[in-house]
């Protein structure tokens, strides 16, 4: 399935490369690599062990370390993520900006190191995903372990192993990794860039997860991996293979890691289109940038807490041995100094997602975003300093609790900062409760369980309690899935449109979201509990009194699997055959929003110029970025050609208000025209060709580049002829209220996206909005002042006058009523004239010429007064009624009116039929 | 669409070097920052078996009661080849700056074979030392900071031979593009700084 | 805030707030009391929960209000008002919080100190922690027992050591718990209040059967105490017939 539009090879100065190999030439090499690297392996191992004399030829353990170091690197280089820099490092002449390996015409371009970040982005959230389902089948086991008392389904060492194995491949094979993908597609966008920094490095950052995903799927199966994913020693000390494969899968995806990290940083110090500054990046850049920071920082050190205990199972060093002089508490703090902040690096993108989905969906500036850029920095440093948090009761230096405690303490002030900040941002808003939203809100909901059951656990006195038991595995999880894994659903919901370029399901989306609400809270709550009375964690057996609330637990869990179910259904399924979806289908500001669904090769068109926040909902005008800007700007080049066509189909709303400020925001960015389509299908064209007039005029006297045209007979027909003609990017379809709309009754906007196969957005403006006219100095305003005199008369002078230019229309109607008070008969009085001035009003409309008015208590001069300076009028009709020597009126009107014209319309005096 | 090349034009396909900062030196300074941290964790791991474990008894004694010993002398010697070899590598990439060709070829030789000097006299003294990391922590400790350390001389050997065949053969780098080689001899310097806290450390203090 | 807010998120801050009082009052959340330790740990725990019930409730109760009162519908394009925070009330949801947590941090800095005052007069065991027994030895004696026997009233303390892994001491009506490591020895002391028998829980991931991996610890009155503890030193002193006493069993 094509995911762009077909580009060719790079042309120009830069290198002309040949059409790029099949995913499959790429595989073979792959495979050829990993059957070489465990050959050499299986080589150099045996002949290490003999010539140099080593004990135990056949020592398995190293074998097994050599043979699958090496296998993974056969395949990363074997898959081809060297062969550029083989080149290089021969001498050979390179182009630094080589795309041959770039973006996707084909699923095959999937499966082969690709340089587009947006195809990473992909690959990362594809792969990561396949873990998540391999995570998660490990949690059922783990959950049918537990559904009954005793040992049920495994023995004591397979049950261990499926724990361990479940919280590792979560933490290392899906949250880490899949906040990176989605960043690896988003962020580069969000920035104005059209890559990452290093391409390359990126291509690589992703195939060196696969070695590591291999690895900690086949660790189930060679036995002895269940040590936890935290492998205390000595306890790994005692495993086997697993063991083995965990420590180096640790090693593949934390260089995967690293790698990424670094690339983000670069990208995010360097390449942020011009005039981003730190403050007006999105707080998604301000969440990935610091997590890559820590993960630069902090993964270093699990790696060498892995070094060392593969030295001490594999070649008998005495790091934790304590009969060498080891140190078996030291593994401890090497590990958790990284392992602690890791929770981090696995919470601050979903942060960051959080802070984009609501400000969106609330339509409203995020509160307090200085506090919330400050308070994710904030964790993150504090995060280095409280490692030894999950040592409380381990035998370390007793001194050393109290600081961890009190720091620990701590970081609860900036996360709190953080949800308070969110709950303001939804307060007074325009909540729109999409999928998205329901995931950002209900995150809130679990996560401040999580952060509160995190205090307690930083509580020394109640941790010494609550530690290694149930309550630990209820915050963990309130925190991982409540958390991270929520922010993950709603950022793949958010940015679903943007990726595939279709809509997914909503009601899909829907029952997702609440189905695992639900089971979620009912599974992991009662934990909570659990640990408080008394039950460990890491145990298949349990006490009798728990078993019934074991039984619900594993019951209630399933509502997860199911949830999870419907989403992997929903989310191919829209991918396939989802309507398609338009540039900006939740009308955000940041940069990703002003792209094409999916972007094109190179992101942008033109460089964008970001001229202030992201989050300026509310503010009429506002902007964060312009892809065309004007000179003055210092805008880049946007030639006729690169502008994309919008097709605006409306009838009665053309030339109102609503919808040209619709046109007017969308117009903002630069890169669109507009061609609008008027079906007609009550044989007004004249009516609809005056108000297509007003609103061309008004758009061109803006600079906006409009056209269009009115067409009689079946809308269908029509809109697909102009699709043909036009080629719109997307389809802008106006209609009224489901109710009062002929269309909708139709079911129009579906049947205009089958028909055309383009976006359509569907705009609803209320019959009385759609005859707000725009305020425009283009469009001249005439108003109309007569009492008795109000009538068809003065319609059809105010039309002979419309035929000259576009204008719309005010009708006035003084009342000077005799005396003070409110009588029936001055009710009845004011009654009859505003019937008049309706009645010609919807003549006026009836026409294609905008008109509003009112029955104004007051003379004629009033009403002329009324006119120039609240309604903008540019001339005045003042009607009286023939032969009524109404001289004076005329002269008071003029002289009120100055400077603005006045015109006198004799009228018959017919009995009003209307 | 028909005119991507140009949108790719348009948007700056420079080479890192034009931007403010160089985004290749930028990435290996961040790089040695993990780097550092992989060497702290490592340290950690000495500081704890010598200070909680054996109470700074220390080198303590082997399986003939005797303390470890370890050559201050010679890796002092040693020390020094290293230390000169950061010298040279900044010679090299000062030459460059003044367009001499020869002088960046010849520095970058000499940083090599310094620098494999050094490899070799370390396995040398490996061989010599008269214990095994299987030898208490202290062996394990000994010889996990100083073969890690080796390796990444070994990898920094491998940086500096790529940039000196791409001076060799495609005649890459000039006085305004170099960025491949400042990163190499970052990288170099790095090696150097963290042997010198490690010599102090481990086998002077 | 616009008091046509006030009265409907009030009610909806009643109703949160019940069913969390409820869940918080109705259910039995920890284990029975049997040391001194217990009640002063207890009491922060009710502390923390008081709390945390308090600002979930409002958190939730907002929630809830603005799902329900700002929710418009699908077509409506317009945007919330352009209100970018506000500066008092920032100051004051961080000053409470921090208030708050400055007296969590002093209450259990004050019960951790409570809870570890070594007392003039105890009784020492030894406890080897193996994978997956406990055993525990009397010093001064010969006596070995599977079960922990303690005289209830006078602070215990235990000094523990385990042969191969890692292993962690638990008793929860006790809450105390503590790691036992191999190369050094850690101690935990605690006053037993209460004659009974409780579950010694290992809190470790020690291996395959650390989830069997149970004892008992069976505080006696102190005659019985001596009592026992004189039999079983007989026990050891009379010949080989009588085996010393047996290895843990597990249970509890």
């Amino acid at each position: 399935m094509a995911t762009y539009q077909p580009t060719h090879a790079h042309t120009g100065h830069h290198h002309v490369h040949g059409p790029t190999r099949s995913a499959w030439d790429y595989w073979k090499r792959a495979i050829v690599g990993v059957i070489t690297g465990v050959v050499l392996g299986f080589i150099i191992t045996f002949l290490a062990r003999w010539l140099f004399g080593f004990d135990g030829l056949w020592a398995s353990q190293v074998y097994w370390s050599v043979c699958a170091t090496l296998a993974g690197l056969g395949f990363i280089i074997g898959i081809g993520c060297f062969d550029w820099w083989w080149d290089y490092l021969r001498g050979r002449k390179v182009d630094y900006e080589d795309h041959s390996l770039h973006g996707a015409r084909s699923i095959g371009d999937y499966f082969r190191p690709n340089t587009d970040h947006k195809v990473i982005g992909i690959q990362y959230l594809v792969l990561t995903f396949g873990m998540f389902i391999v995570g998660g089948i490990l949690a059922e086991l783990v959950r049918l372990e537990l559904a009954f008392p005793g040992q049920t389904i495994a023995d004591g060492e397979t049950y261990n192993g499926f724990f361990s194995g479940h919280a590792t491949v979560m933490i290392f094979g899906f949250v880490i990794p899949v906040f990176g993908g989605l960043a690896n597609y988003i962020l580069p966008i969000m920035i104005g860039a059209k890559d990452m920094a290093f391409p390359r490095l990126n291509a690589l950052s992703f195939w060196l997860l696969v070695p590591a995903g291999v690895m900690l799927g086949l660790a189930q199966f060679v036995g002895a991996f269940s040590a936890g994913w935290t492998a205390y020693t000595p306890l790994a000390l005692q495993g086997t293979t697993g063991q083995t494969l965990f420590e180096i899968a640790v090693q593949f995806a934390g260089a995967s890691s690293i790698a990424t990290a670094l690339n983000f940083l670069v990208t995010v110090m360097t390449m942020r289109a011009p005039g981003m500054t730190v403050w007006r990046m999105p707080l998604f850049v301000w969440a990935q940038s610091v997590t890559a920071g820590l993960v630069v920082f902090g993964t270093p050190f699990i790696a060498g807490s892995q070094f060392m205990t593969w030295f001490d199972r594999v070649m008998g060093t005495n790091f934790f041995n304590v009969g060498g002089g080891g140190d078996v508490l030291m593994y401890q703090h090497v590990f958790w100094f990284y392992s602690h902040p890791a929770v981090y690096i696995m919470m601050l993108p979903g942060f960051g997602i959080i802070s984009d989905v609501i400000s969106t969906f609330a339509r409203k500036p995020l509160f307090g975003y200085r506090a919330l850029a400050f308070s994710t920095v904030a964790i993150a440093v504090l995060g280095f300093g409280v490692w030894a948090h999950h040592m409380f009761v381990s035998g370390m230096p007793g001194w050393l609790r109290f600081p961890m405690m009190i720091m620990t303490i701590v970081i609860a002030v900036p996360t709190g900062v953080k949800v308070f900040s969110w709950l303001g941002t939804m307060w007074g808003g325009k909540i729109h409760l999409k999928t998205p939203m329901l995931w950002a809100m209900g995150f809130v909901f679990t996560f401040v369980i999580g952060g509160l059951s995190g205090v307690f656990l930083g509580t020394l006195p109640a941790d010494i309690q609550l530690t290694d038991t149930y309550y630990v595995v209820a915050h963990i999880h309130y925190v991982f899935f409540g958390g991270s894994v929520f922010t993950i659903f709603a950022g793949l919901y958010y940015w679903f449109p943007k990726m595939t370029g279709r809509m997914y399901n909503e009601r899909l989306g829907q029952i997702h979201f609440w189905l695992t609400f639900v089971g979620f809270n009912a599974t992991f709550f009662p934990m909570h509990w659990l640990g408080a009375v008394g039950m460990p964690r890491r145990v298949a057996d349990y006490d009798e009194r728990f078993a019934d609330l074991n039984l619900f637990i594993s019951i209630a869990s399933l509502g997860m699997v199911i949830g999870t179910a419907i989403f992997f259904y929903n989310a191919i399924n829209s991918w396939i055959r989802g309507p398609k979806a338009p540039w900006n289908p939740w009308r955000g500001r940041s940069l990703e929003w002003l792209v094409s669904s999916p972007p094109s090769l190179f992101n942008f068109d033109a460089v964008p110029q970001v001229v202030g926040g992201p989050y300026q909902y509310g503010l009429p005008g506002a902007r964060h970025a312009v892809i065309f800007a004007g000179e003055d700007l210092g805008g880049g080049e946007l030639t006729e050609v690169d502008r994309r066509t919008m097709l605006v189909v409306a009838n009665e709303s053309v030339g109102s208000q609503a919808l040209t400020d619709r046109v007017r925001q969308l117009a903002a960015s630069g890169v669109w025209r507009f061609t609008f389509l008027m079906p007609v299908e009550d044989g007004n064209n004249r009516a609809a060709e005056r108000r297509l007039q007003s609103a061309l005029s008004v758009l061109a006297a803006e600079g906006i580049d409009a056209n269009g045209s009115v067409v009689s007979g079946d809308p269908l027909s029509a809109i697909r002829t102009a699709v043909a003609d036009d080629d719109p990017q997307q389809i802008l379809l106006v209609t009224q209220p489901r109710g009062a709309s002929p269309w909708l009754d139709r079911d129009m906007v579906d049947r205009v996206r089958k028909a055309s196969n383009r976006a359509v957005t569907h705009m609803v403006i209320s019959g009385d909005d759609a005859r707000t006219p725009t305020r425009s100095s283009a469009v001249q305003t005439i108003a109309v002042v007569a009492n008795d005199a109000m009538g068809e008369g003065l319609a059809t002078a105010v039309q002979e006058r419309a035929d000259g230019g576009p204008v719309s229309a005010v009708v006035l109607c003084p009342l000077s009523l005799d005396g003070p008070g409110w009588t029936d008969d001055a009710e009845s009085v004011r009654d009859a004239a505003a019937e008049r001035a309706r009645a010609v009003i919807a003549s006026l409309q009836e026409a294609g010429i905008p008109a509003r008015g009112e029955v104004i208590d007051g003379d004629p001069a009033e009403a002329a007064r009324i006119a120039r300076d609240s309604y903008g009028a540019t001339s005045v009709l003042v009607g009286t009624i023939a032969g009524r020597g109404d001289a004076d009126i005329v002269e008071a009107v003029t002289a009120a009116a100055q400077p603005v014209p006045v015109e006198h319309v004799f009228v018959e005096a017919a009995p009003p039929a209307l | 669409m028909a005119a991507d090349h140009a949108h790719a034009h348009a948007l700056g396909h420079a080479p890192a070097d034009k931007k403010p900062i160089s985004q290749g030196v930028l990435a290996m300074v961040l790089f040695l920052g993990s780097e550092a941290m992989l060497f702290a964790s490592l340290f950690t791991a000495y500081f704890m078996v010598r200070y909680n474990v054996a109470q700074n008894h220390w080198p303590p004694l082997n399986s003939s009661g005797e303390p470890f010993e370890l050559p201050k002398v010679g890796t002092g010697v040693n020390t020094a080849f290293l230390v000169f070899s950061s010298f040279t590598v900044w010679w090299a990439e000062h030459r460059l700056k003044h367009g001499d060709r020869k002088g960046l070829e010849r520095g970058l030789l000499v940083t090599m074979l310094l620098g494999l000097t050094f490899l070799v006299i370390q396995i040398n003294e490996y061989v010599h030392l008269g214990f095994t990391p299987q030898d208490q922590a202290f062996g394990s400790t000994f010889y996990t900071l100083t073969g890690f350390h080796g390796l990444h001389v070994f990898v920094g050997l491998v940086l500096l031979l790529i940039c000196y065949l791409r001076v060799k053969r495609a005649r890459d780098f000039t006085p305004t593009f170099s960025t491949p080689l400042v990163a190499a001899s970052l990288y170099w310097h790095f090696v150097d700084v963290v042997w010198v806290a490690l010599y102090i450390l481990v086998y002077l203090v | 805030m616009k008091s046509r807010h006030a009265l409907p998120l009030a009610l909806i801050t009643i109703v949160v707030g019940a069913l969390t009082a409820a869940s918080m009052l109705l259910i039995d959340w920890y284990p029975d009391q049997a040391s001194e330790q217990a009640p002063r740990v207890d009491h922060l725990l009710w502390f923390l929960m008081i709390c945390s019930a308090v600002i979930f409730t409002g958190v939730t109760a907002v929630l809830i209000y603005c799902a329900w009162r700002f929710r418009v519908p699908e077509d409506d394009e317009s945007e919330g008002p352009p209100n970018h925070g506000n500066t008092r009330l920032e100051i004051i949801w961080t000053v409470i919080p921090i208030l708050l947590l400055v007296v969590v941090a002093v209450w259990a800095v004050k019960v951790q100190l409570d809870n570890e005052a070594v007392a003039a007069d105890q009784t020492a065991i030894s406890v080897t922690a193996r994978q997956f027994v406990w055993e525990f030895d009397y010093p001064g004696t010969n006596v070995q027992s599977g079960d922990l026997r303690v005289p209830v009233g006078k602070q215990v303390r235990l000094d523990m050591r385990s042969p191969d892994v890692i292993h962690s001491f638990w008793v929860p009506e006790i809450r105390f718990k503590q790691d036992v490591v191999p190369g050094r020895t850690t101690h935990m002391i605690f006053d037993p209040t209460k004659v009974g028998t409780y579950p010694i829980i290992c809190a470790e991931l020690c291996g395959a059967g650390h989830g069997l991996m149970r004892g008992r610890l069976i505080v006696m009155p102190q005659a019985e105490y001596d009592a026992w503890l004189n039999q079983a030193k007989q026990q050891v002193a009379a010949p080989p017939a009588n085996a010393p006493a047996p290895a843990a069993t597990p249970g509890g």
